[in-house]
């Protein structure tokens, strides 16, 4: 279930598409390929393949189809990979009726409706198409094991609890293309409490069962793969916490959107990292140090620029031949470390630039406090001095104000007090945005709370593990992750097959309700948690790491309608209507 | 303790009571397996016998042990960590392929049924190995896809007939009123009568044709849907017969020339084909709407272009790419023999050196170094031609950048050559001293008295020269044409310089020249 494989295979499945008539004669002459995509596809495909991937396979123009002013050049073949919408079509249909290139090989990264097949066929009068394909990525890769549908709220719903009619297609097909690239006819559970779990749960159940017979008639597999389909309101505390770890610091501090960070508002940054691609696929030193925590993380930036030091230091003593020779051989390769160097610093710099200009390490070290703790005297006036702090945000007392609300709804004292402050300290829409984040978030808390209790002895034991550890080593990140994001839970729960089934309902694709009571007993061996309202890096990274405790016995693959960062999230609920 | 609620200690799942967790860590965690593997009878039936009253009595058949490796105290290693096993670290089958492993390396539940075979729907969960556990169908596979071409296909040429039925309606109607229309031209012309003949005879014969569509039944344009009005006129489209606007903006109809029409349909069996050149400039034009010339052109023009020879960068190109063939062609047989000499020489280095393949490999180092060369130059020759859209700009940046990459590529397993060679010929060279002659003669051989370092700008300074020449001779061509004999007096003398710099720079480089 590695994500990276899956696009491969699909990327290279379109690039290196066979001419029909080459095939039949091979002396005809080798065309040169045009990459036609449009605004959907054009993502996916820049987030796992480089230019020179690309300029290999001798593409060596990549265009878009709504530019309606490309040349026309009958003498270039032309790989179209576009999404199945109806605005793409109609632009797939113009260009084929008169079209500007002189063969067409089209890749669809999802369903094709049978309607839509037709109407294509209908305008190809010139035959110029040679082969029509559907592959399923319909959804955009990040990590390995992390997955997005770029999606905001806003987007999806029609107001805070009902799916829109367009975001609950476009999720379910996205979804449904994710459960077919990885061959994976799932049992489906959501969180029954949730109605929009349980919309989308029926929609994809009604997909697969639709296309049954079309598409996913996989083999049975004995331990059937499980579809988790949870609510992002479930656990607001999560996208609410400042986060430690590389990749999920980059994208709350900078902001990582596909790949790409745009680093053109540090101060003073050289001209060519204003624009810097991040990609755990290529780069070898961020797919060590992305879940690395901030303490961590400065160790390994410290190691990585020695050891390029050294290496440039073998590199100036050119005394004979054989140095040359070396040099020369090892340049492009040292070029690259270079930037990587360069780009690495630049980034870890800004970070550290923001932790320190922002306040954070406090604002954090009280949120994980009090986001980790149960009503603690402390904690509150901790909390109460840094809303008084004029140096900090008015953003992150906002926050921290919601985080206390949250954990501590039948406080009803404290909570009145914190209203006072806050009405001091922050305009009224703040506050006004408190009193509606306490009323989103109000019932929920009692199921969670439950939950709470009933949690085993066990997790009580690990986290006294951990506080001695922390008291032991002493090190600065434990203050700062002590919260354990619920999927945490969720997965243990999982792997252990304790999942509450009446809290997460199953609707199962394989043997429709029949044989539900055998069928219970087995552990999945496959998990594809879907949250509906966006994940974290900081989830992500939970994922990854229990991805390799497991060692193969579960895997588990996370996605979200988006990538979250407090900010973003903090916004989403501020747009909810 | 709470007997209605135990988990296991190993892998924390829960159980009803203790004996569904005895036979729990019978079965997964292989508590008893050490006895069962060392074939002790006495205590394999004590265990049956514990174990069967948690299945259905003594009906349920046991899983097929046969294939099980032997468990050999100080000998069996763990087939994934090599420790050897003890009962320490545990010592278990899998119960799949039965190679046996030590707990840690045990990890992974498969169902099996009692032949160990793979059972998804029937099965019951065994421990296996992560061979077995991997190598199960459907695991880990990945990358649907559906091929709809054949569909495609299929849809595309059921409508196919219909189409080409209305586009040989559309041909014959165009042929006969062009050449009808010529007719009439040619009976009339010089005639004084013409203008007035003429505008009667054609609308007689357009009617023929194609039946017109009634004026007054139709309010809006045919293609555009705008109401007809005082300023948006009425027009015929003279093959289809419909009506049609003649706006500029929106191009529903135009006024066509014969000739263009003919010469852009010059498959078609027109009567006066030969004299289309003439009827240029003779006033016969047809209006038609923008969906029949669609129809009758857009195709023709299409299989034309791709019909069409390649030029500019596309000829360019297709050069270079039947270097690389031979380049990717050879460069497997090179690398392929230098690995062997290395081998050799490696293997023994008293041994004299295989001179005869020596040379081979010499000689088809050169050949490759010839035609990476070729390939820069046409990549060179290709980033020069100038371009003629913007996409041939793009296409050119990209070509040259990919050039680049395959010639780096290329060139590092040539570079080692000589590096092999040198120093294996200084090592002969001190050892065995009669070798000498035989070594100098490789060098030369190789490079032909000259260096590498000469011979590199010897061939640059010709290439150079070359290009030049030809440069010069295609600009003497151009100013023949244009009678400037002057000015190609004075461009023979150059190139007559150049030719004799070219030769007496071939000379030196002997066989190291191009070819």
């Amino acid at each position: 279930m590695n994500l990276f494989d899956v696009a491969d295979y699909y990327i290279n499945k379109i690039v290196t598409s066979q001419s029909k008539s080459s095939v039949a004669n091979v002396n005809e002459h080798q065309r040169i390929k045009v990459l036609l995509l449009d605004k959907n596809t054009t993502p996916t495909i820049s987030l796992c393949a480089t230019q020179s991937d690309l300029l290999k396979q001798e593409i060596y123009l990549v265009e878009k189809i709504e530019n309606e002013r490309r040349d026309v050049s009958r003498h270039l073949r032309c790989l179209v990979y576009v999404k199945p919408t109806e605005e793409t079509l109609q632009y797939l249909l113009r260009e084929l009726r008169n079209p500007r290139y002189g063969e067409y090989q089209i890749f669809f990264s999802n369903i094709v409706s049978k309607s839509q097949l037709e109407r294509l066929a209908e305008s190809d009068d010139l035959e110029a198409v040679t082969k029509v394909e559907e592959i399923f990525q319909d959804f955009f890769i990040l990590n390995q094991d992390l997955f997005s549908l770029d999606l905001q709220p806003k987007e999806f719903l029609s107001s805070k609890l009902i799916w829109s009619e367009m975001g609950l297609t476009e999720c379910t097909n996205s979804l449904v293309s994710v459960l077919l690239s990885l061959k994976i006819k799932p049992e489906i559970r959501f969180e029954s409490a949730s109605k929009l779990c349980e919309r989308l749960a029926k929609e994809v159940f009604y997909e697969i069962g639709k296309n049954e017979r079309t598409f996913f008639d996989f083999p049975v597999m004995d331990s059937t793969p499980v579809l988790l389909i949870l609510d992002r309101k479930t656990d607001p505390i999560t996208p609410l916490l400042q986060p430690w770890t590389y990749q999920s610091m980059i994208n709350e501090y900078i902001g990582i959107k596909r790949n790409i960070v745009d680093l053109s508002k540090v101060p003073k940054i050289d001209k060519d990292l204003e624009k810097v691609s991040l990609s755990s696929k290529q780069d070898a030193f961020f797919r060590d140090t992305m879940y690395l925590n901030f303490g961590e993380l400065g160790d390994k930036v410290k190691q990585y620029v020695t050891t390029y030091k050294d290496k440039t230091q073998t590199n100036s003593q050119i005394n004979s031949i054989e140095d040359i020779k070396n040099f020369i051989e090892k340049y492009p390769e040292f070029r690259k470390l270079s930037g990587n160097v360069a780009k690495h610093m630049a980034i870890v710099g800004e970070l550290d630039r923001q932790l320190r200009i922002q306040n954070i390490w406090e604002v954090s070290e009280i949120e994980q406090n009090l986001s980790a703790h149960d009503a603690n005297e402390e904690d509150f006036s901790d909390l109460i001095k840094l809303l008084q702090n004029e140096n900090v945000d008015k953003y992150y007392k906002l926050k921290l104000a919601c985080i206390f609300s949250f954990k501590n709804q039948a406080n009803s004292d404290k909570v009145q007090k914190l209203v006072e402050i806050l009405a001091q300290q922050l305009p009224p829409e703040d506050v006004n945005f408190f009193h509606k984040f306490k009323s989103l978030f109000s019932h929920q808390d009692n199921i969670s709370q439950n939950k709470h209790d009933k949690d085993d002895i066990l997790t009580e034991l690990a986290r006294r593990f951990n506080s001695r550890m922390n008291s032991k080593s002493n090190t600065a990140e434990n203050v700062y992750m002590q919260h354990i994001p619920e999927i945490s839970t969720l997965l243990t729960e999982l792997s252990k097959n304790t999942l509450s089934r009446d809290r997460f309902k199953a609707l199962d694709t394989q043997k429709h309700g029949a044989t539900q009571a055998q069928f219970n007993k087995d552990v999945p061996q496959d998990v594809i948690l879907f949250v509906i309202g966006g994940v974290t890096y900081e989830e992500a990274r939970l994922v990854h790491e229990f991805n390799a405790t497991m060692n193969n016995r579960m895997r588990v693959v996370l996605g979200g309608t988006s990538m979250l960062s407090t900010k973003e999230y903090m916004n989403s609920i501020r747009n909810m209507k | 303790m709470d007997l209605e609620n135990v988990s296991c200690p190993i892998c924390l799942r829960k159980f009803d009571d203790l004996n569904a967790l005895n036979v729990h860590l019978d079965v997964e965690h292989g508590f008893d397996d050490n006895e069962d593997s060392l074939g002790s009878n006495d205590s394999r039936q004590v265990n049956n016998k514990r174990k069967n009253p948690n299945y259905d009595g003594n009906k349920v058949q046991k899983l097929k042990r046969s294939h099980w490796e032997k468990l050999q105290r100080g000998k069996s290693r763990c087939h994934t960590c090599g420790r050897t096993l003890n009962n320490d670290i545990g010592a278990t089958n899998c119960r799949k392929c039965g190679k046996l492993y030590c707990r840690r390396h045990l990890p992974n539940m498969i169902k099996l049924d009692i032949y160990a075979q793979y059972d998804p729907t029937n099965g019951k969960w065994h421990n296996c190995c992560h061979d077995c556990f991997v190598a199960k169908p459907g695991y880990n596979d990945y990358g649907e896809a559906v091929n709809l071409t054949h569909d495609f296909f299929k849809i595309r040429n059921m409508q196919k007939e219909d189409k080409n039925l209305r586009l040989l309606q559309l041909e014959n109607r165009f042929v006969r009123l062009v050449d009808g229309m010529i007719t009439l031209h040619q009976k009339y012309t010089g005639s004084i009568i013409y203008n007035l003949k003429m505008k009667s005879e054609v609308s007689k014969l357009e009617r023929t044709v194609t039946p017109w569509r009634e004026d007054r039944s139709v309010l809006f344009c045919n293609i555009c849907s705008e109401p007809f009005g005082l300023l948006l006129r009425k027009h015929h489209c003279r093959l289809c017969g419909m009506i049609v606007c003649d706006d500029v903006t929106r191009n529903c109809s135009n006024q066509i020339n014969i000739g263009y029409l003919m010469s852009a349909a010059s498959d078609l069996p027109f009567k006066y084909y030969r004299q289309k050149d003439d009827l240029l400039h003779a006033p016969l034009s047809i209006r038609l709407c923008t969906q029949c010339i669609d129809m009758l052109f857009i195709g023709r023009k299409f299989t034309k272009d791709v019909a069409m020879p390649l030029s500019g960068i596309f000829a360019k190109y297709e050069s270079m790419k039947n270097i690389s063939k031979v380049i990717d062609g050879l460069m497997p047989i090179f690398e392929d023999s230098l690995n062997n000499l290395k081998l050799k020489t490696a293997k023994d280095s008293e041994n004299v050196l295989d001179y005869k393949n020596l040379n081979d490999l010499a000689r088809l180092r050169q050949k490759l170094l010839g035609s990476v060369n070729l390939y820069n130059t046409l990549t060179r020759q290709l980033i020069s031609v100038e371009p003629r859209s913007n996409l041939e700009k793009k296409l050119q940046s990209s070509i040259k950048i990919a050039s680049a990459a395959y010639i780096n590529e290329k060139i590092l397993p040539l570079k080692s050559l000589p590096a092999i060679l040198n120093p294996e010929g200084q090592k002969t060279n001190n050892e065995k001293r009669q070798n000498e002659p035989e070594i100098k003669k490789l060098s030369q051989l190789m490079i032909e008295n000259l260096t590498i370092k000469e011979v590199k700008e010897l061939r640059e300074e010709l290439m150079v020269l070359k290009e030049q020449s030809y440069l010069i001779e295609s600009t003497i061509q151009d100013y023949k044409k244009q009678r400037r004999l002057e000015e190609v007096v004075a461009l023979n003398k150059n190139l007559e310089e150049l030719r004799s710099r070219i030769r007496t720079v071939q000379s030196k480089l002997g066989d190291n020249g191009f070819k």
